[in-house]
C-alpha cells in the first residue's frame, strides 16, 4: 500500500511540474495563428496535450519505477514471490478511466470544434457569415502544378504579383470562402489529366484536398497581418503529392487591412484590364 | 499423434489412412473460411461498380451470352457434384467422366466470358463498361484457376485411385468449383440484370 | 490435412527442375527471365504499341506474371506442388545440413521462418538505404543529391512500400510466427507445410519487382499508390503494383498457414483458454489478413487497369475518392497487422524475465481482438482533409476508442512489473524501450484523431513522426527484443548482454533523437513528399539526417551482432536459458527435424509463475 502511495506522490507531482513547465509549449504548437481556425486548432491541441501528459507520465514512470524498484537481486533465482494476477481495483480504474477520458475528448475538443467550424459556415437560413457580412469568395483552382487564384466579386481572374506569379491578397478580420477545384485550364479537355492536391496555409491551422471533379469549400476568417515575407508560415503550400512539381507548388500570401485590400484590388484590375 | 494431422497417409504406411468425419467436419468449415477470402475482390467489384456506375445495364452486354454463360456454370455444379457422389461409390470411370463434364462446361464458359470482354461491344471507357470488364476478368481468372485444378484432380484421383483417399479432395475441388459458379451468378446477375 | 498426398522417393536423388548444377535461386532467376520474355514477347507480337517497342505498358504486367510463374516454377512449385497435385511423384529432397537449405524450398517450417526472416531482413536493409539516400538529399534544402525530383519520390516510395509490404507486415508474422508458431502449440509442423514453403519465395520476388520499379520509369505516389496520380505517372508504377501483388500473396498464404496450424494442430490439452499469447496476436492478425489482403489486391488490380488501359475510375468523371477509400480499408487494419504481434510479444516477454504470473491475461486477450475488431472501423481517419466534412465525426469516435483495448496490453505488462522480481536484460529493456516508443506514437496519434488538429498536421512531417513511433517504436524495437530473446533458441547460441545492451541503446537513443524532431518539424510548416523545403527548415532537416545515419549505423550494428553470435557465439548450455514457460522451451536448441519427440500434454496455463506452481506440461510418447 505503502509502495502505491509512493508511485502515486510521485506521478501526481512529476505532472504537475510537466504541466507547469510545458504549459508554453503546448499553446504555442501551431507557431504562429493568423486565424480563427487555427486558434480553435491551437487549443484544441493544447487541451489534448494538457490531458494526454498525466498518461504518459503515469506509464514512463511505471515503466522505469517498477523494473528498477522490483528488480531481482544478483545470484537471485526463483520465481517473484508475489504472484498476483488480478486486480479488480486496479482493472475498474483503469478502464473506467481510460472510458471516461476518452468519451470526454470526443466531446471536447473532438465534436464542440468541428461543431465550431460548422457554425461559423454560412449556410441555409444563415446567408452571411457571424460578423455580419457576406464571406469573401476566393476561387482556388489547383494544376500540376501551381495555384491559380480568382476573386469574382471584383472581376478578377488570375490575381498576380509584379514578377507575373500567383499570389494571394486577403482582408483581414472578413470571413473568407474559398471554393476549392482541381483542373487544368490549359487541358480542360483532359479529365485524366487532374490530380489531388492540397490547399494548405499552415498559419491559418486547416487544409482541404482539392479533388478533381469536386468542388470543396473552405471557410477561414484571417485575424492577424503579416505576409510571408513576415512570417514563413503565412504561405499557401500544397500538401498532397501530386507529381514531380509538388515541392514547388506554393504561393506567397498577404494578409492586409480592409483599405490595403481595396488597393490591392484596384491594382489588379487595372493590370488585368490592361493585358 | 491425433493432434498433428496435417499430413495424408502414404503407401509405405502400409493400409490408406482415411479421413474421419470430425476431421472432415473441421476441414470444411477451415475452407469455408478461405472462399469467404476468396469472395473479397468481388465484393470490392460490387462495391465499385454500385458507386461508379450506379444500377446501370448497358444494353450492349450481350444477354444472350450471359445468359448461357451461366447456364453452362449452373450445370456443371451438378456434374461436380455427381463426381463427388461416384468417388463415394468407388466408381472410376464415372468419376473420370463427371469431372470431363464439368471441365468442358466450364471451358466453353470461360470462352464465353472471354469473348464479352475482347469483342468490345460495350465501351469500356465508361463506368458501366469498365466494371464490366474488370468483373468479367476476375471471374475468368477464378474459372481459369477452377479448371487447372479440376484437371489436376481427374489426373491425380485417377494416378492414384487406391493409394490415397481423395475424398477430401474432391470435397473441396467441389466446393470450390461451386463457389466459382456461385461467384458467377452473382455477378451476372449485378452486371446483366440488376 | 492436404488434399494431395506426397509421396517422397526413398533415396535422396533430385531429378525434375530440382536436379542439376545451378544453385536453386540462380536457377529461379534464369527460369524468371525466360517466362518474361516469352510472355512480353508474345504480348507485344499481338498487341503492339504504337511505336511498337520491345516492352510496353501491357507486355511488361503480362512479362511479369510470365516471371513469376517461372520463378515459383523454379523455386519448387513444380516439383513440389504442381506435379503430385497432378499425381505424378513428388521428385526432390531437401537437403538437410547448412546454409544452402535456406536458399531452396524447404517443407520444414523453421527453415521457412528463417527463409523469411532473411529475406525480410534483406528488404529491411534496402528500403532502409533508400531512406538514407532520402535523408542525405535532405540534408540541404535544394536539389542536390538526386537531380529530379522524380528519383527523389520514386526512392521515398520505394522505402514506404518495401519497408511495409516486405519488412513490417511480414518479419514477425512470417518470420517468427512460422517458426515458433507450430512449437509453442506443441507440434512438428505447420498446417500446409508445401503452401508455406512456396509462400516465402513470393517474397524476394515481390520486393525485387518494387526496387526495380524505376527500370520502367519513376513513380511519384509513394507508399499508397494514390489514383488519379497514379494513372498519369511513369511506368514505374506498373510494378509498384505488382510487387507489392507478390508480397501480399506471400501474407496470405501466412495467415491460412497459421490460422489453421493454431486451429488445428494444438498439442493434447492446449484448449484455447491456455492459448499462448504470441499465438494470439498471429490469430488475430491472420484474420484481419484473410479478409482485407484480397480486398486491397482488387484495388490494386483496379489501379493497375486504371493506369494501363487507362481506365477512368478514378479520374475526375469517376471517383478519386473511392480509391482513397478501398485503399484505407486495408491500409489502416495493415497497421494493426505490423503492430499487434508486438503487443502479442511484450507479454510473452515480460512474464518470463520478471518471473511473474501475467497480470490480467484474458484482459490483454481481449485488447488483441478488440484492436483487431475496431481496425475495421476507423480507416477514413486517413482522408479527414480529403472527405466530406459531415462524415468525419463517426471515424474520430472510433478512432479515439481504440485506444481503449489497445492500453489493455499496457493494462496486462504494468499490472506483471509490479511487485515481480524483474531481470532487466537486453530482451526485457528493448521491451520497455518500445512501449515507450510506442505510446509516443499511440499519444500522438490522440492529436491525429481530433479532426480540428487534424487539419493542420495531415500531410505534414507531424504524420511522418507518428507512424515510425508506432511501426518502429512499437514493432521494430519489439522485433529485436524477441530476437535476443530467441536468439539461443534459434541458433543454439547466447549471446553476451553488454553487447545486445550497447546495440539497443543506441539505436533508441538514435531513433529518438530523429523522429522526435519529426513533430517539431511538420508543425512548423513542412509538407510530406518534398525533396527541398523552405530555406527556414534547413538547420533542424540537417541535424535529423545526421542523427538518422546514427540511426542506420545503430541497425547495421544489431544486424551484424546478431549475425555474428548466430555463427560464433558461445554454445548455449542450457536448453532454457531464461526458464520460460512456453512450449518452445521444450525443444532443443537449435531443433533440427521433429520439434517433440514425445508428445507434450499441457496441464496447466503458462503464464502461471511462481516456485511452488506445479509442471504444467507432461511429455508423454
Amino acid at each position: 500500500m505503502a509502495e502505491v502511495l509512493l508511485f502515486g506522490g510521485l506521478w501526481v507531482v512529476l505532472s504537475g511540474l510537466a504541466e507547469y513547465a510545458l504549459h508554453p509549449m503546448a499553446t504555442h504548437f501551431y507557431i504562429f495563428t493568423a486565424s480563427n481556425t487555427a486558434v480553435d486548432g491551437q487549443k484544441a491541441a493544447a487541451f489534448i496535450f494538457m490531458v494526454a501528459l498525466p498518461v504518459f507520465i503515469f506509464v514512463v514512470l511505471m515503466l522505469i519505477y517498477a523494473p528498477i524498484r522490483f528488480r531481482a537481486k544478483r545470484g537471485e533465482t526463483g520465481d517473484s514471490k508475489v504472484q498476483r494476477k488480478h486486480s479488480k481495483a486496479f482493472v475498474l480504474a483503469w478502464f473506467s478511466v481510460s472510458l471516461v477520458v476518452n468519451v470526454f475528448m470526443f466531446v471536447h475538443p473532438t465534436a464542440s470544434a468541428v461543431e465550431g467550424y460548422f457554425n461559423s459556415i454560412p449556410l441555409g437560413s444563415k446567408s452571411t457569415a457571424p460578423d455580419g457580412q457576406q464571406p469573401l469568395e476566393v476561387d482556388v483552382v489547383a494544376r500540376q502544378w501551381e495555384w491559380v487564384y480568382s476573386i469574382p466579386e471584383y472581376g478578377l481572374t488570375q490575381t498576380v504579383n509584379a514578377d507575373g506569379n500567383d499570389t494571394l491578397y486577403l482582408p483581414v478580420g472578413r470571413e473568407i470562402k474559398f471554393v476549392l477545384r482541381s483542373y487544368d485550364q490549359s487541358h480542360y479537355y483532359d479529365p485524366q489529366a487532374y490530380v489531388i492536391h492540397s490547399f494548405w496555409i499552415p498559419a491559418f491551422g486547416i487544409k482541404t484536398d482539392v479533388i478533381p471533379g469536386l468542388t470543396r469549400y473552405e471557410y477561414v476568417t484571417p485575424t492577424v497581418i503579416s505576409s510571408t515575407q513576415q512570417n514563413q508560415m503565412v504561405r499557401v503550400q500544397c500538401a498532397e503529392v501530386c507529381g514531380p512539381g509538388h515541392p514547388w507548388m506554393e504561393t506567397n500570401l498577404h494578409i492586409v487591412s480592409p483599405a490595403d485590400f481595396a488597393s490591392w484590388v484596384k491594382a489588379q484590375q487595372k493590370l488585368e484590364a490592361s493585358s | 499423434m491425433a493432434a498433428n494431422i496435417s499430413q495424408a497417409g502414404s503407401v509405405a504406411d502400409g493400409g490408406v489412412k482415411q479421413i474421419t468425419p470430425a476431421e472432415n467436419r473441421k476441414y470444411r468449415a477451415a475452407f469455408a473460411i478461405v472462399m469467404m477470402s476468396m469472395a473479397m475482390p468481388f465484393l470490392t467489384l460490387l462495391n465499385v461498380r454500385y458507386i461508379l456506375a450506379g444500377g446501370y445495364v448497358s444494353p450492349e452486354a450481350n444477354q444472350v451470352i450471359g445468359l448461357i454463360a451461366a447456364l453452362l456454370m449452373i450445370i456443371s455444379a451438378g456434374t461436380i457434384g455427381s463426381a463427388v457422389k461416384a468417388y463415394k461409390q468407388g466408381n472410376a470411370a464415372k468419376v473420370q467422366r463427371n469431372i470431363f463434364w464439368t471441365f468442358g462446361l466450364g471451358l466453353v464458359s470461360f470462352v464465353l466470358i472471354g469473348f464479352q470482354m475482347v469483342n468490345h461491344s460495350v465501351d469500356i471507357v465508361t463506368h458501366y463498361g469498365e466494371t464490366f470488364v474488370t468483373t468479367l476478368g476476375a471471374v475468368d481468372v477464378y474459372v481459369l484457376i477452377g479448371l487447372i485444378v479440376l484437371l489436376a484432380l481427374r489426373s491425380r484421383v485417377i494416378r492414384l485411385w487406391g493409394a490415397a483417399d481423395h475424398s477430401w479432395g474432391m470435397q473441396s475441388n467441389a466446393m470450390f468449383w461451386r463457389f466459382v459458379v456461385v461467384v458467377w451468378l452473382v455477378m451476372y446477375v449485378q452486371l446483366y440484370l440488376l | 490435412m492436404s488434399t494431395v498426398p506426397a509421396f517422397e522417393t526413398p533415396t535422396g536423388t533430385n531429378t525434375g527442375l530440382s536436379k542439376g548444377i545451378l544453385a536453386p535461386m540462380l536457377r529461379g532467376v534464369l527460369w524468371a527471365a525466360v517466362g518474361f520474355l516469352a510472355l512480353n514477347t508474345l504480348v507485344t507480337l499481338v498487341h503492339p504499341n504504337v511505336v511498337h517497342s520491345f516492352v510496353t505498358q501491357v507486355s511488361a504486367t503480362f512479362g511479369w506474371i510470365g516471371a513469376l510463374v517461372g520463378w515459383m516454377f523454379a523455386m519448387g512449385a513444380w516439383d513440389a506442388v504442381i506435379r503430385p497435385s497432378f499425381g505424378f511423384a513428388a521428385n526432390w529432397t531437401e537437403r538437410a545440413t547448412g546454409w544452402r537449405k535456406y536458399f531452396e524450398y524447404s517443407t520444414d517450417h523453421k527453415v521457412i521462418g528463417i527463409q523469411y526472416l532473411i529475406f525480410s531482413l534483406g528488404g529491411f536493409l534496402l528500403a532502409g538505404l533508400a531512406a538514407m539516400f532520402m535523408r542525405l538529399q535532405l540534408m540541404v534544402d535544394h536539389m542536390w543529391f538526386y537531380q529530379f525530383p522524380n528519383a527523389y519520390l520514386t526512392t521515398v516510395g520505394i522505402h514506404g512500400t518495401v519497408m511495409m509490404f516486405s519488412f513490417g507486415t511480414v518479419i514477425m508474422v512470417g518470420g517468427l510466427g512460422n517458426y515458433f508458431i507450430p512449437m509453442m502449440i506443441g507440434s512438428n509442423k505447420s498446417a500446409f507445410p508445401r503452401l508455406s514453403g512456396l509462400s516465402v519465395w513470393f517474397l524476394p520476388f515481390g520486393y525485387m519487382t518494387v526496387i526495380m520499379s524505376p527500370l520502367l520509369g519513376a513513380w511519384t505516389t509513394g507508399w499508397r499508390g494514390y489514383q488519379p496520380l497514379a494513372s498519369q505517372d511513369g511506368n514505374g508504377i506498373i510494378f509498384y503494383y505488382l510487387g507489392v501483388f507478390a508480397m501480399l500473396l506471400s501474407s496470405l498464404i501466412v495467415a491460412l498457414n497459421l490460422t489453421s496450424t493454431i486451429i488445428f494442430n494444438r498439442a493434447p490439452g492446449l484448449r484455447w483458454s491456455r492459448l499462448p499469447m504470441f499465438a494470439w496476436g498471429m490469430l488475430t492478425v491472420s484474420i484481419l489478413n484473410i479478409i482485407w489482403v484480397p480486398e486491397i489486391l482488387m484495388t490494386f488490380i483496379l489501379g493497375l487497369l486504371a493506369h494501363i488501359v487507362p481506365l477512368p475510375f478514378f479520374t475526375a468523371v469517376g471517383s478519386p475518392l473511392t480509391y482513397l477509400e478501398l485503399f484505407w480499408l486495408f491500409g489502416h487494419p495493415e497497421v494493426y497487422i505490423v503492430v499487434v504481434p508486438a503487443f502479442a510479444m511484450w507479454q510473452e516477454i515480460i512474464p518470463v524475465m520478471s518471473r511473474k504470473s501475467l497480470f490480467a491475461r484474458q484482459w490483454g486477450i481481449m485488447g488483441l481482438i478488440f484492436v483487431m475488431l475496431l481496425s475495421g472501423m476507423v480507416w477514413a481517419h486517413h482522408m479527414f482533409p480529403t472527405m466530406q466534412n459531415k462524415e468525419i465525426l463517426p471515424f474520430s469516435f472510433f478512432t479515439e476508442m481504440i485506444s481503449i483495448p489497445t492500453g489493455f496490453s499496457y493494462l496486462a505488462i504494468l499490472g506483471t512489473l509490479w511487485n515481480s522480481k524483474m531481470r532487466l536484460n537486453t530482451p526485457s529493456i528493448l521491451v520497455l524501450m518500445s512501449m515507450f516508443n510506442f505510446l509516443i506514437g499511440g499519444l500522438t496519434g490522440l492529436f491525429l484523431a481530433d479532426p480540428a488538429v487534424n487539419f493542420q498536421i495531415h500531410d505534414t512531417f507531424f504524420v511522418v513522426g507518428h507512424f515510425h513511433y508506432t511501426i518502429i517504436g512499437g514493432m521494430l524495437f519489439t522485433f529485436m527484443a524477441a530476437m535476443y530473446y530467441w536468439l539461443p533458441k534459434l541458433s543454439g547460441r547466447m549471446y553476451n548482454d553488454k553487447w545486445g545492451m550497447i546495440g539497443a541503446v543506441w539505436v533508441f537513443l538514435a531513433f529518438n533523437a530523429t523522429f522526435i524532431q519529426f513533430f517539431i518539424v511538420g508543425l512548423r510548416g513542412m509538407n510530406r513528399w518534398v525533396p527541398v523545403y523552405p530555406q527556414y527548415l534547413q538547420t533542424m532537416n540537417f541535424e535529423i539526417s545526421i542523427f538518422a545515419f546514427l540511426l542506420g549505423a545503430g541497425f547495421l550494428y544489431n544486424v551484424i551482432y546478431v549475425i555474428w553470435v548466430w555463427n560464433r557465439g558461445s554454445v548455449v548450455n542450457a536448453e532454457n536459458p531464461w526458464n520460460g514457460k512456453t512450449l518452445e522451451w521444450y525443444t532443443a536448441s537449435p531443433t533440427i527435424g521433429d520439434n517433440f519427440k514425445e508428445t507434450p500434454r499441457v496441464v496447466g496455463g503458462f503464464y502461471d509463475y511462481g516456485d511452488d506452481v506445479p509442471k504444467h506440461v507432461v511429455l508423454e510418447g
